[in-house]
């Protein structure tokens, strides 16, 4: 018989298909860029993801603990978008106390992380697609460093979430800083299928510090935090050999941190970098500065895609963090509004989107409002089924725990953080086809008549 | 074959089936055993196994092994509650778990087609998980070096894809 050799090539179409639907979302999005047919077969049969990328504002009200949230979507169909409201615990004093201790670490692949910021400390996974929860215990006594001298900063904030490209493995990042001292750096690593992962401490090296109103933030590949006490170093924790060190690429002209400076765009970390240099426009800029890094040859290249103006003789808005960008939008707050602008490509930067975030001057509206007090921080998310169960230990228990609360489960007396969120979060996979949801009104550009 | 059916049923495994694969090899199989295929079980239903079954998709030599596997596998259902069910679901995980790393790339594409075809569930599933695992961790490159796949995007294609990707998954 003639031996042609059999490929992968030689599946039928469902045979492969069969394959691609064990392989997770999150490495299903890398092999379309094998070849043609699979990238045709996966956007067909097997998509990586549904439909855009969304926005998730979260909103913490200041005066009181209560939180809202927000899911912002439809940007690339048109300027105005729209969003819809998850919740409003202030406007909703009736809701569960959960609703204003919850906290965002971070998203992730379609995942979602977030924190208990009451007694507890809970960490707990979800995927709102498919329901999957995954409680996590927060690190061995975190929640007994309480000191910190900037109290403004929500606990869950010391933390990150993030995918780890190099081993394909989820991690959740802890910084433990105490009055603005590093101590150490807490990771934990979820491993399928393994038993129950538990909290690596790495110790900082002496002198380390952390500024964290400037934000914690990962790539792929690290942790990123500025240093506290002047020179605003960039620091980073190397996901791969788990070790602290300081990220010297960072150019000269990218060195003006704005506050709360670390963002992520694009999978990518992004320093923001603030400049009054058109004193003539009387114009601020914020530039964007992008960190491109090849793993191996610890090849860092920086470079600013986006370059953001506003007037002074305005309010100046504050691009939202971590994540500020949508498709094509750049998404800003100022006390407790939150403002969409488009971002056009440049002649006289052409590496660069740019925004005018003035463009509206003198009367901009906001997306939507929610008081002058309140902060406002947003993550990205799409749509995936990116499993949780198979990070899931015996009994389903916590994992990452270091005593048993094996008792604590077994008498059933607690609800898990996980149990709660599936319920906090049903809204957010929209069903499909598209239901109606809180439109804008058109943005109106009042000039003064 | 009357010979052989009639002492098959003495042994308690029913009627016997004969397996025709593409090079006209033949293999004498239990109905227990040829009914895990779901293809070959509704034949079985439907009273068309008399002169034997034409499998024209699969080779003797990967017929031979999809055999084995089911006869290894034909004692799942009728173990029960068997005292030493225990140590020959060890035994049969072992079994599985040696003959799917064993293989060579083209002959386990074979046996996912044989599987595919056959529609036999748990030797799909086990052979596509395979290739899954085969394929994490890999960069694309890697991957078409693995798969002996051409790279046929023009790196406008690819750019595009990359850039759908890191918006997609702006996080």
């Amino acid at each position: 018989m003639e031996e042609q050799e059999t490929s992968i090539g030689d599946l039928h179409t469902d045979a492969f298909v069969e394959i691609l639907r064990r392989v997770a979302p999150s490495a299903r999005r890398r092999l379309r860029l094998v070849c043609r047919r699979w990238r045709n077969v996966i956007n067909s049969r097997a998509p990586a993801w549904r439909g855009h990328a969304k926005t998730l504002a979260f909103v913490y009200h200041r005066p009181g603990p209560a939180t809202a949230a927000y899911a912002i979507d439809g940007l690339e169909e048109d300027d105005e978008g729209c969003y819809r409201k998850l919740w409003d615990a202030a406007a909703d004093p009736s809701l569960p106390a959960i609703y204003s201790r919850l906290r965002m670490i971070g998203s992730c692949n379609g995942l979602l992380c977030l924190y208990d910021e009451g007694v507890t400390g809970d960490i707990a996974l979800l995927n709102p697609v498919t329901g999957e929860t995954l409680d996590v215990a927060g690190p061995p006594g975190h929640r007994l460093r309480r000191q910190e001298p900037y109290g403004h900063v929500p606990y869950g904030e010391a933390f990150s979430f993030t995918y780890h490209e190099a081993t394909e493995r989820y991690k959740i990042v802890h910084l433990a800083v105490s009055d603005g001292r590093l101590e150490a750096v807490e990771v934990l690593t979820l491993v399928d299928g393994a038993p129950s992962p538990s909290w690596r401490r790495v110790a900082a090296p002496a002198g380390s510090s952390c500024w964290l109103p400037a934000g914690v933030v990962s790539d792929g590949q690290a942790t990123y935090w500025i240093n506290h006490g002047g020179g605003d170093r960039l620091m980073s924790f190397d996901l791969t050999d788990e070790r602290v060190a300081t990220i010297t690429s960072l150019p000269v002209a990218a060195k003006n941190l704005n506050a709360g400076c670390l963002r992520k765009a694009r999978g990518r970390l992004c320093v923001g970098n603030r400049i009054h240099h058109d004193y003539q426009n009387n114009t601020e800029i914020d530039e964007m500065w992008f960190l491109e890094r090849d793993g191996c040859e610890s090849l860092e290249r920086w470079y600013c895609r986006f370059y953001l103006t506003t007037r002074l003789c305005m309010e100046v808005q504050q691009v939202v963090g971590p994540h500020f960008t949508q498709g094509e939008h750049i998404l800003a707050h100022r006390h407790g509004s939150l403002y969409v602008h488009r971002c056009m490509s440049s002649a006289t930067r052409p590496q660069c989107s740019v925004a005018q975030m003035h463009e509206h001057w003198p009367y901009h509206e906001p997306m939507f409002t929610c008081g002058h007090a309140s902060n406002i921080r947003a993550f990205s998310y799409i749509e995936t089924t990116e499993p949780l169960n198979v990070y899931q230990c015996n009994g389903g228990s916590k994992i990452g725990s270091v005593v048993n609360n094996d008792e604590e489960m077994a008498t059933g007396k607690t609800t898990s953080l996980g149990q709660m969120l599936t319920s906090m979060f049903n809204d957010l996979p929209s069903p499909h086809p598209k239901r109606q949801v809180a439109r804008r009104r058109k943005r109106r550009t009042n000039r003064f008549k | 074959m009357a010979a052989a059916a009639a002492e098959a049923t003495i042994d308690g495994g029913g009627k016997m089936i004969i397996l025709i694969s593409a090079d006209g090899k033949r293999f004498e199989v239990t109905e227990a055993v040829a009914s895990q295929s779901q293809l070959i079980s509704n034949m079985i239903e439907d009273d068309c196994t008399e002169n034997g079954v034409r499998l024209p998709n699969v080779d003797g030599d990967i017929l031979t092994m999809v055999v084995d596997y089911c006869n290894m596998h034909a004692g799942d259902a009728a173990a029960d509650g068997d005292t030493t069910k225990a140590s020959s679901t060890e035994e049969l995980k072992k079994f599985d778990a040696e003959l799917v790393q064993a293989l060579e790339n083209p002959v386990l594409f074979k046996l996912i087609l044989a599987a595919n075809f056959l529609n036999i569930k748990s030797l799909l599933d086990m052979t596509c998980q395979r290739v899954a695992d085969m394929m994490s961790g890999k960069t694309p490159e890697q991957m078409r070096e693995t798969f002996s796949i051409e790279n046929d995007f023009t790196p406008e294609e690819e750019a595009a894809i990359r850039q759908e990707n890191a918006w997609a998954f702006d996080d």
